[in-house]
C-alpha cells in the first residue's frame, strides 16, 4: 500500500521513515511526501491515483489540509482516495469541518504511532 | 464743578469732534504747549485726545494725548484737567476692553473727586465703573456702586438735578441696563426707564444720545418680549440716531444687537447681512471689541447652519480677540481690585482726614498712598495667583497620575489582545516540535532495544547502524526541544513588560518567528484565512542592538494588519465572481540603508497587496485609539504604540506608503 504524506514539517519524512522501517523494509507500506498541498496534488497528477492513502496535515502554509482534502474529495470522483487529517488541531471546529469535507479519520499530534499503524492495517 | 458737567454733556454731543479734529494736526500749538504748558495746553490735549478715540478706531495717539494731558495736568496742579484727562484715559481703556487700566484710572479719579468734593466728577467715575462692572458680570458691586449714584441723587449732593438732568438720565440709563441683563431680567422696569430717555430724547435736539440709548433700549425690551416689528423700529431709529451723532462705539453695539434680534426671530438672511456689515466696517477700523462679539455672532449663525468650516473660522477669530476684550486675565485683576475695594475705602477715609490741613499735601500723600495700594494690590494678587497655583497644580499631578495608570493599563490590554491572537499560533508551533520529540525519544528506544538484540548476535554493522540512527535521532530531539523553548521563552517575552535594555538581537529570526505565530495563530481563528508568505532577508545584518520584545510587538503588529488587510481582499473576491484571481501575499524583508540621519541603518519592510489605506485614514493610523476595526474588535493602539516604540524607543523612524487597490508598505528604519 502506499501512503502520501502531506505536511510542511521536513523532518516529518525522517520520523516515518524511521517510524516504518520495518514495513518499508518488508515492502508492507510504501512512502511518498509532500510539503505543501500544492505539492501533494502535482505528485497525485503526476502518479495517476497511485496513492490509495493520503495522511495531510491542516495547518500549511498556501493551502490548506482541508482545502487539499475538498479538492481530493470533489475532483475524484470514484473512488478517490483515502484522506487521513494530522494535525495539532484536534478542536472541534477542525474536527467537523475535516468530517463534512469527507475525511476518512482524524488524528491529532503528538502521533500515536501505534494507533496509526492499526488503523493502517484495518484500511 | 459746572464746568465739568458742562464738559460732559459737551463731549456726548458732536460738535467737539470737528474742532478737535482740526485742532489735533497743529504742530505749532503743541511745541509752544511743551514750552510753557498751562491749562490751555491740557484742554488742547485732551481734546485732541478725545477726538482720536471718538473715531473708535485703533490708533495710539489718543492714550498718548490722553496720557501727556494727565501728566501736564498733574505738573502744573490743574485739577479739573486731571479729572477730565484720566476719566477720558479710563473710557478709552474702557472701549478697548482694557478694563484694569480702566479701573484703576477710575480709582484713582474717584478718590481725587472725594478728596475735594467734586460731586459731579465723582459721579461720573461710578458711572463708568458701572459699565465694567456689567462687563464682568461682578453683580455685587455693581448693585454698590448704582445704589452710591442712588444716594447721590437723592441726597441732591450734585448742582443741577432736574428730571432731565445729566445725572438723573445717566442714572435712568444704568438702571434700565442693569435690569435688562440676563441675571436680572425684569423687563418691566428695563421698559420704564428707557422711555424715560427715550421720551426726552425725541423732544430734545441736544440730547441726541438719550434718543440713541432710549431707542436702543426699548428694542431691547421688545425684542425679549418678541414683539420684533417694535424691536427693528427701534434698532433702526437708534441706528440713524447714532450716525447723526458720530457715536460708531454705540453704532457697532446696536448693530449687533440687531443682528441678534433678526437671529431671534428667525429671519437669518437679514441677521447675516448686519453682522457682515458690522464685522467688516470693525474689521477694517480694527475695533477690537467689536470684532469680537460680531465674531462670535457670526461664528453662531454658521454654527446654527452646520456650516462648519466657516463656524469654526468665527469661532478663532472671536477667540484671538476674547483675551484682549474679556479675558481671564483682565476678569481676575478687576476682581481683585473689587475685593480691596473695602481697604481701599478705609484708606480713603483717612486721607480725607489729613487732606483737611493742606490740599498740596494731600495731593501727594494721596499719591504715595495710591501707588502702595497698588503695590499691596499686586502682592495681593500674586499670593492668590500662587495659591490657586499650587492648588491646580496638586489637581494636575493627580490628573495625570490617573491619566498614566490608564494608559498603562490600557498598553497592559493591548499586549494580552496581542498575545492572544498568538495564542492558537502558538499551540501549532508547540505541538509540532513535541510532536517530533515524543516521537524520537519513543523511536530511540526501541532502537536501543534492537542494538541489545544486534551485540547478543554480534551482529556489529548492525549496531553501528543502529547507533547512528539514535544519534540522528538525538539531534532531532535537541533541535525540535529547543524550537519549543524558544516559542514559550518569546510568548513569555511578549507578554512582560520591556526590560529597557537593548540586546544584541538577531532581527531576522525575530521577523521570521513572529511572521510563523501570526500566520498560525490567524489561521487558527479562521480556517478560510489562507496568504502566501515571502521573506527577503539581509544575512548580512548580523545582530543589532534592540529592545527584543518591544520589536517584537511591532513587527507582529504589522504583520497582524498585513494579514488582515489581505484577508479582508481575499473574502471579497471570493464572493465576487467577475474578480481576477488574487493572491493575498504578505512580504517581510530587512536591509541595510540609510538612516534618516544619513549613517547606516537597518529597513524592515512589511508589505501586503490588500486594499490599501484610505487618503483620508493614512494620516491618523499612527493617532491613539484609531482603528477601522469594528468596535471590540482592535483597541486602536496598536500602530501608536508602534509608533513610540521606534521613534521614542529606537530614535528610529516608521513611515507608510499605500496604493489604492495596490497594497501597503510599511517601512521601518533603525539607526545601527
Amino acid at each position: 500500500m502506499k501512503i502520501l504524506v502531506v505536511d510542511d514539517e521536513t523532518d516529518v519524512k525522517v520520523l516515518f521513515e524511521q517510524r516504518f522501517r520495518k514495513e518499508i523494509k518488508s515492502n508492507e507500506l510504501e512512502f511518498a511526501f509532500a510539503f505543501s498541498g500544492e505539492e501533494a496534488l502535482r505528485y497525485m497528477q503526476e502518479n495517476e491515483h497511485e496513492a490509495v492513502l493520503i495522511l495531510s496535515d491542516i495547518n500549511m502554509p498556501g493551502m490548506s489540509g482541508l482545502e487539499l482534502l475538498k479538492h481530493i474529495k470533489e475532483k475524484y470522483e470514484k473512488p478517490p482516495p483515502k484522506v487521513m487529517m494530522l494535525t495539532a488541531y484536534g478542536d472541534s471546529d477542525n474536527y467537523n469541518e475535516a468530517m463534512r469535507l469527507g475525511a476518512d479519520d482524524f488524528l491529532t499530534k503528538p502521533v500515536d504511532f501505534s494507533a496509526l499503524k492499526e488503523k493502517l492495517k484495518t484500511k | 464743578m459746572i464746568r465739568k458737567t458742562f464738559f460732559l454733556l459737551f463731549l456726548l454731543t458732536t460738535s467737539i469732534l470737528c474742532q478737535a479734529q482740526d485742532a489735533v494736526v497743529d504742530q505749532k500749538k503743541l511745541d509752544a504747549g511743551r514750552r510753557n504748558p498751562d491749562s490751555n495746553f491740557v484742554k488742547y490735549l485732551t481734546n485732541a485726545g478725545v477726538a482720536y478715540y471718538m473715531k473708535a478706531e485703533k490708533n495710539d495717539s489718543a492714550e498718548a494725548f490722553l496720557t501727556q494731558a494727565a501728566a501736564v495736568a498733574e505738573r502744573i496742579n490743574y485739577i479739573p484737567g486731571l479729572q477730565d484727562a484720566r476719566d477720558h484715559l479710563a473710557q478709552y481703556y474702557y472701549n478697548w476692553g482694557r478694563l484694569s487700566q480702566s479701573l484703576n484710572m477710575l480709582k484713582k479719579s474717584e478718590a481725587l473727586a472725594e478728596s475735594i468734593g467734586d460731586s459731579a466728577s465723582l459721579f461720573s467715575n461710578l458711572r463708568q465703573e458701572t459699565q465694567i462692572y456689567m462687563r464682568t458680570g461682578n453683580m455685587k458691586m455693581l448693585r454698590s456702586i448704582l445704589n452710591r449714584r442712588q444716594v447721590m441723587i437723592d441726597n441732591k449732593s450734585i448742582k443741577d438735578l432736574s428730571d432731565t438732568s445729566y445725572f438723573v438720565m445717566s442714572q435712568n440709563n444704568s438702571l434700565g441696563l442693569y435690569y435688562a441683563l440676563p441675571q436680572i431680567n425684569k423687563q418691566d422696569s428695563v421698559k420704564y426707564y428707557f422711555s424715560k430717555l427715550y421720551n426726552l430724547g425725541k423732544v430734545s435736539d441736544n440730547y441726541n444720545l438719550w434718543l440713541q440709548l432710549g431707542s436702543g433700549g426699548l428694542a431691547g425690551y421688545f425684542s425679549s418680549k418678541q414683539i420684533y416689528d417694535s424691536a427693528f423700529y427701534y434698532y433702526k431709529l437708534a441706528l440713524s440716531g447714532s450716525l447723526l451723532g458720530k457715536r460708531m462705539d454705540n453704532y457697532n453695539a446696536m448693530m449687533i444687537l440687531l443682528a441678534k434680534s433678526y437671529n431671534k426671530a428667525g429671519q437669518t438672511d437679514s441677521s447675516f447681512k448686519y453682522a457682515y456689515q458690522v464685522y467688516n466696517s470693525a474689521s477694517s477700523h480694527s475695533y477690537l471689541s467689536v470684532i469680537y462679539s460680531s465674531a462670535g455672532l457670526l461664528a453662531n449663525l454658521y454654527k446654527q447652519q452646520s456650516k462648519y468650516d466657516s463656524a469654526v473660522k468665527y469661532m478663532t477669530i472671536e477667540s484671538q480677540y476674547k483675551d484682549s476684550v474679556s479675558g481671564n486675565e483682565a476678569l481676575q485683576n478687576i476682581q481683585a481690585i473689587a475685593s480691596e475695594q473695602q481697604f481701599k475705602e478705609m484708606e480713603q477715609q483717612k486721607a480725607k482726614e489729613d487732606a483737611v490741613t493742606a490740599y498740596k499735601a494731600t495731593l501727594k500723600t494721596w499719591f504715595f498712598a495710591g501707588g502702595l495700594l497698588l503695590l499691596l494690590l499686586i502682592i495681593a494678587f500674586m499670593y492668590r495667583t500662587n495659591k490657586q497655583r499650587s492648588r491646580s497644580k496638586i489637581e494636575i499631578e493627580k490628573a495625570y497620575h490617573n491619566l498614566k495608570d490608564t494608559q498603562s493599563q490600557l498598553i497592559q490590554s493591548e499586549k494580552m489582545a496581542s498575545l492572544g491572537e498568538l495564542t492558537a499560533g502558538i499551540a501549532h508551533e508547540i505541538q509540532n516540535p513535541l510532536n517530533f520529540v515524543n516521537n524520537f525519544s519513543e523511536l530511540n528506544t526501541e532502537l536501543i532495544e534492537e542494538i541489545k538484540t544486534a551485540i547478543d548476535k554480534n551482529d556489529y554493522e548492525e549496531v553501528k547502524t543502529l547507533a547512528k540512527d539514535v544519534d540522528e535521532n538525538e539531534q532531532k530531539i535537541l533541535f525540535h526541544g529547543k524550537r519549543a523553548d524558544a516559542i514559550v521563552k518569546g510568548m513569555l517575552q511578549h507578554s512582560r513588560s520591556s526590560t529597557g535594555v537593548k540586546e544584541p538581537t538577531d532581527i531576522n529570526a525575530l521577523c521570521d518567528e513572529y511572521l510563523r505565530l501570526s500566520y498560525h495563530g490567524l489561521r487558527a481563528k479562521d480556517k478560510s484565512f489562507n496568504a502566501t508568505m515571502l521573506t527577503d532577508f539581509d544575512d548580512s545584518i548580523g545582530k543589532i542592538n534592540v529592545l527584543p520584545q518591544e520589536l517584537g510587538r511591532v513587527i507582529l503588529n504589522l504583520l497582524t494588519n498585513a494579514f488582515y488587510a489581505v484577508h479582508e481582499k481575499a473574502l471579497a473576491a471570493t464572493s465576487d465572481p467577475t474578480a481576477i484571481k488574487y493572491e493575498p501575499t504578505v512580504t517581510i524583508s530587512t536591509k541595510r540603508s540609510g538612516s534618516p540621519s544619513g549613517a547606516e541603518g537597518l529597513l524592515i519592510t512589511v508589505s501586503d497587496n490588500g486594499n490599501g489605506i484610505p487618503q483620508n485614514v493614512i494620516d491618523k493610523i499612527f493617532q491613539p485609539f484609531f482603528t477601522t476595526k469594528p468596535t471590540g474588535q482592535g483597541t486602536g493602539l496598536g500602530l501608536s504604540m508602534s509608533y513610540d516604540i521606534i521613534t521614542k524607543g529606537h530614535a528610529g523612524t516608521i513611515t507608510a506608503e499605500t496604493i489604492e487597490k495596490k497594497g501597503t508598505t510599511f517601512k521601518i528604519i533603525l539607526p545601527l
